[in-house]
């Protein structure tokens, strides 16, 4: 156990310098994002006002006021959060493949440390929990203060409808997913999401192990898992499985997604144990 | 210790935060109105099994909401899994209790029918036929026995022209001959609906159509024959025929000509004499029920008007061709809407609302009225309000378009 905290530690320290700039990047470009468009949006309208010689109402009644969804639609908003996605996503890669790439084969010494392997898989996947869920907060906190921003920079009557935290989210198509209304919900998409981790953690160990031909076996086990955890959506276009009830797909999903993770993790185990090379 | 600093931080304000904005959401769920019926005359008895069902706005964003005598009940404050089935019709559930294997993909209500020995299912799908992958309307047609609890289902395509959409009114097993009446749409090169009422009569032993019989023409559904709602809590229940009518004006307005012949008209197809046969109305009937929203419960045909004095109903009995019942009770009407109506066990419920209204600015909060149909007398009213008055919703947010009686 303490070995495991030590290694999380350890993975999130080596890491911390590229995510801290992750989230600079959000900050600023968010930031900046509301206070573009916000700004461009007022003049604009000022613009239209003064040649059409409008008034405020008959401008508001003519093209409409703005809202938040008009800043968390654009890139600037949605940029960022993209780049942290994929960021992850690569990173995932990275936190083995830097281990045998870097200087004087690093993954050696992890692999001769006097504890169970199976710790540095679990370190690794735990990192990358950590990074995502403290992205997730990090997006939670900053956007009531880019909401208060936005509603100060926007005369009252321009303002089409005044939104809460919760409203913006469940309006934006990506940040709905990204985070979920229900922690259910939440429950449901990170639970998928830590899922396909570990698929792919050992889909990269195949490849550490058995190298040209783990390759094909990476790939193989990271589409057999995919097919297998989607598996209930194809049963359900054929004719011949009876219709499913709602609770009964439901119960499919959860199973599969144990007996996924549990195989992954075990296939994992046996790798990293007896079969990786340095 | 020092060198956990960043890892101790990551921890616990990814804990904090996204626990706290959950903690928030999940006390916001909950921190809808609740509302209660106050009584403004009657008995409060009256209303005891009423439910009202309705939306709620509140940010932007609807959440269902049920109504009934003691509690507001909120959809968002429900389970994923609850949320899951929530929208199925009540009726469809508790099929699905006591005959889950038979009920799989079956949810229509108006495509079953149900007696002491049957449950029989007929619904129409649009899918690709195996031979050529074309895409054509098939039947979907299930039977199960009560008694032995043995099912058989089988597909049969739907004969004749490819139809647009087809729709299922009501399904019947008439001297163990499955009787299947389909509101068929069909295309045309001008852009005009044109449809056909068709009863299709299967010989479920043999899995054979037997008979396929046009009973409506397109013609008559352009001089306005269209099929008159059921009333029925129930219609999944056995009925010996169903009901049409014909309302000429609403269709014909713009072309003017007063055709004498063309007056309105009920129908009754009787399922085991196979034909449609004209119901003499009284003429005080012919011209209300232009306009009128006309309901059938078993062999009753409710005509309900909004008029100066408030709601007329109008009770027909079709088997003697008898005005039986006629009352007016008490209900204003502001615009044209129709108020959701239900009449069951000598009463006549109606939730008065004009939420629907356009340009509605009275903001007056939903009423439910409950009157006796032999005496005309008003046994209940009441308004629907928030409990709390002070609360940030006012009955605004509150839009009912539908009550039940369980």
């Amino acid at each position: 156990m303490k070995s495991y905290i030590k290694l999380v530690n350890f993975e999130i320290n080596r890491f911390i310098k590229i995510y801290v700039s992750l989230l600079v990047i959000t900050l600023l470009s968010q930031f900046i994002g509301v206070i573009v468009t916000s700004s461009s949006f007022m003049n604009r309208a000022h613009e239209v006002m003064f040649e059409q010689n409008l008034s405020e109402s008959g401008y508001l009644h003519k093209f409409g006021g703005i809202d938040f969804t008009d800043i968390s639609s654009t890139l600037w908003f949605i940029g960022p959060i993209a780049l942290c996605i994929v960021a992850l996503i690569f990173y995932s890669f990275m936190i083995w493949y830097r281990d045998w790439f870097g200087k004087n084969t690093f993954a050696y010494r992890l692999l001769m440390l006097p504890t169970a392997r199976i710790s540095l898989y679990f370190s690794k996947a735990s990192a990358i929990l950590l990074f995502t869920f403290g992205l997730l907060a990090f997006q939670i906190l900053i956007l009531p203060l880019e909401n208060t921003l936005f509603e100060s920079l926007i005369l009252e009557n321009f303002l089409k409808t005044r939104m809460d935290v919760s409203v913006i989210l469940q309006s934006n198509g990506i940040l709905g997913i990204v985070i979920p209304p229900y922690f259910s919900d939440f429950l449901i998409s990170y639970g998928i999401g830590m899922m396909f981790v570990f698929v792919l953690f050992t889909s990269i160990l195949f490849e550490r192990s058995f190298r040209l031909k783990g390759i094909v076996l990476g790939i193989l086990y990271f589409i057999a898992a995919v097919l297998l955890f989607l598996s209930p959506l194809f049963a359900m276009a054929n004719e011949t499985v009876p219709d499913l009830y709602p609770e009964e797909i439901f119960a499919l999903f959860l199973v599969l997604g144990i007996l996924i993770t549990g195989a992954s993790i075990a296939i994992g185990n046996w790798l990293i144990s007896k079969r990786v090379l340095v | 210790m020092k060198q956990y600093i960043s890892s101790i931080l990551l921890v616990c304000l990814s804990i904090i935060i996204i626990g706290a904005y959950y903690g928030i959401m999940i006390v916001n769920a909950n921190d809808f109105p609740e509302y209660s019926i106050k009584t403004l005359e009657g008995h409060e008895s009256e209303m005891k099994d009423v439910s009202l069902s309705g939306f709620v706005e509140k940010e932007g964003m609807n959440t269902s909401v049920k109504i009934t005598s003691n509690e507001t009940l909120y959809l968002s404050n429900q389970s994923s899994l609850q949320r899951m089935t929530v929208y199925n019709d009540p009726r469809i559930e508790k099929l699905k209790k006591e005959h889950r294997s038979f009920m799989r993909g079956k949810n229509n209500i108006y495509s079953f029918y149900q007696d002491a020995d049957f449950i029989a299912y007929a619904e129409t799908v649009y899918k690709p036929s195996s031979l050529d992958h074309s895409y054509k309307y098939v039947f979907n047609i299930g039977l199960l026995d009560l008694a032995s609890d043995k099912d058989i289902s089988f597909e049969l395509g739907v004969p004749g022209e490819i139809f647009n959409s087809i729709s299922v009114l009501d399904v019947q097993l008439i001297q163990s001959k499955l009787k299947v009446v389909t509101k068929n749409y069909m295309y045309t090169n001008t852009g005009m609906d044109e449809a056909e009422v068709h009863v299709y009569t299967f010989d479920l032993g043999n899995q054979k159509l037997l008979n396929d019989e046009v009973i409506i023409t397109p013609q008559q559904v352009k001089m306005g024959y269209d099929v008159i709602n059921s009333m029925e809590q129930n219609p999944s229940q056995p009925q010996k025929s169903i009901i049409f009518i014909k309302r000429p004006e609403i269709v014909n307005q713009s072309e003017g000509s007063a055709n004498t012949t063309n007056k309105a008209a009920i129908f009754e197809y009787v399922y085991d004499k196979n034909h449609l046969k004209t119901i003499e109305l009284p003429e005080s009937l012919t011209d209300r029920i232009v306009t009128s929203q006309n309901y059938v419960n078993g062999d009753k045909l409710y005509v309900i008007n909004h008029d100066a004095k408030g709601l007329h109903l109008t009770t027909f009995t079709i088997t003697n061709q008898t005005i039986t019942n006629d009352q007016t009770f008490p209900i204003k009407s502001v615009g044209t809407e129709t108020f959701p109506i239900v009449i069951k066990n000598d009463r006549v419920y109606v939730l008065a609302t004009n939420d629907f209204e356009e340009n509605n600015s009275s903001n007056l909060p939903p009423q439910l009225f409950i009157g006796e149909m032999k005496t005309g007398k008003t046994m209940y009213k009441g308004e629907v309000i928030p409990k709390k008055v002070d609360q940030k919703f006012n009955t605004k947010s509150l839009v009912l378009y539908s009550l039940e009686i369980n």
